[in-house]
């Protein structure tokens, strides 16, 4: 064995090393931190909303590129970042919500996604589930599907708005969850969140 | 028997690079893919580079 052939080996073995720190090891929260851009908390412009009159914010999304997006949430909504890059948690008066990149797989489509993988897997973790709608939809010209479930938490009912955005690369999942009591009376503005959503490199 | 191994490093290192820029990594599944591409291309390279520098020393005439 050469002197080169030792010293491949070696570099090798040092390189499989650094890549699993990077991978599995402290090493790896650097990695998937640097996704998320701080830039997509500011709210860069106010806009007030026609059908419902709320002054809103603006949020660009620019943490996963082939996926950014912007929505205008109510400027009363407390939002921030979500556990993974591209997403937002949201708190407001009457409930919480999520808003969240999510990966459909190649060989399936969003609505064999949601109904074969999504629905089953909230089946099993949702306590109380219970599917009250289910509806196809266009926002500003993309493929979208609504679905709405009762839940129970601590005696108390919930029902969530769950809403799949069809995009190029990834799709958009948002998730209001509000009490069953003022669920009818905040549908109106959760649904103009939605109108309000644009991919952008589309 | 040393293009053997030069086409198995090849296969290896392809594998690395499929993974890497054109297979759909699921959610949550990006550490895994992470690793598994990068450990196949790394091998893959090494191992080019150890069956190109293998063997005895050329004599110099």
């Amino acid at each position: 064995m050469n002197k080169k052939v030792i010293l491949i080996f070696i570099l090798t073995i040092i390189s499989l090393i650094i890549l699993t720190l990077f991978s599995f090891g402290p090493l790896s929260i650097r990695r998937n931190a640097a996704g998320i851009n701080p830039l997509s908390l500011k709210p860069i412009q106010t806009a007030e909303r026609s059908n419902v009159s709320i002054a809103s914010s603006l949020y660009r999304n620019r943490d996963v590129r082939e996926n950014y997006y912007s929505i205008q949430l109510p400027q009363s909504w407390h939002v921030s970042a979500g556990k993974k890059a591209g997403s937002y948690a949201v708190i407001f008066s009457s409930g919480n919500g999520t808003i969240a990149l999510i990966d459909v797989p190649d060989n399936s489509t969003l609505e064999l996604f949601i109904l074969s993988q999504q629905e089953p897997q909230l089946k099993k973790t949702v306590l109380g589930y219970r599917r009250i709608d289910y509806r196809k939809l266009s926002i500003q010209g993309n493929e979208a599907y609504q679905l709405t479930y009762q839940s129970s938490k601590n005696k108390k009912i919930y029902e969530t708005l769950k809403t799949y955005i069809a995009g190029s690369d990834q799709a958009i999942v948002m998730t209001f969850t509000v009490k069953q009591s003022s669920f009818n009376e905040t549908t109106s503005l959760l649904n103009s969140v939605l109108q309000n959503f644009r991919w952008e490199n589309k | 028997m040393r293009q053997i191994f030069f086409f198995v490093s090849l296969i290896i290192m392809g594998a690395g690079l499929y993974l890497k820029f054109f297979y759909d990594v699921p959610d949550s599944q990006e550490s895994i893919n992470f690793f598994t591409s990068w450990f196949f291309i790394i091998i893959g390279i090494s191992s080019l580079l150890i069956n190109y520098f293998w063997g005895p020393p050329k004599k110099q005439k």
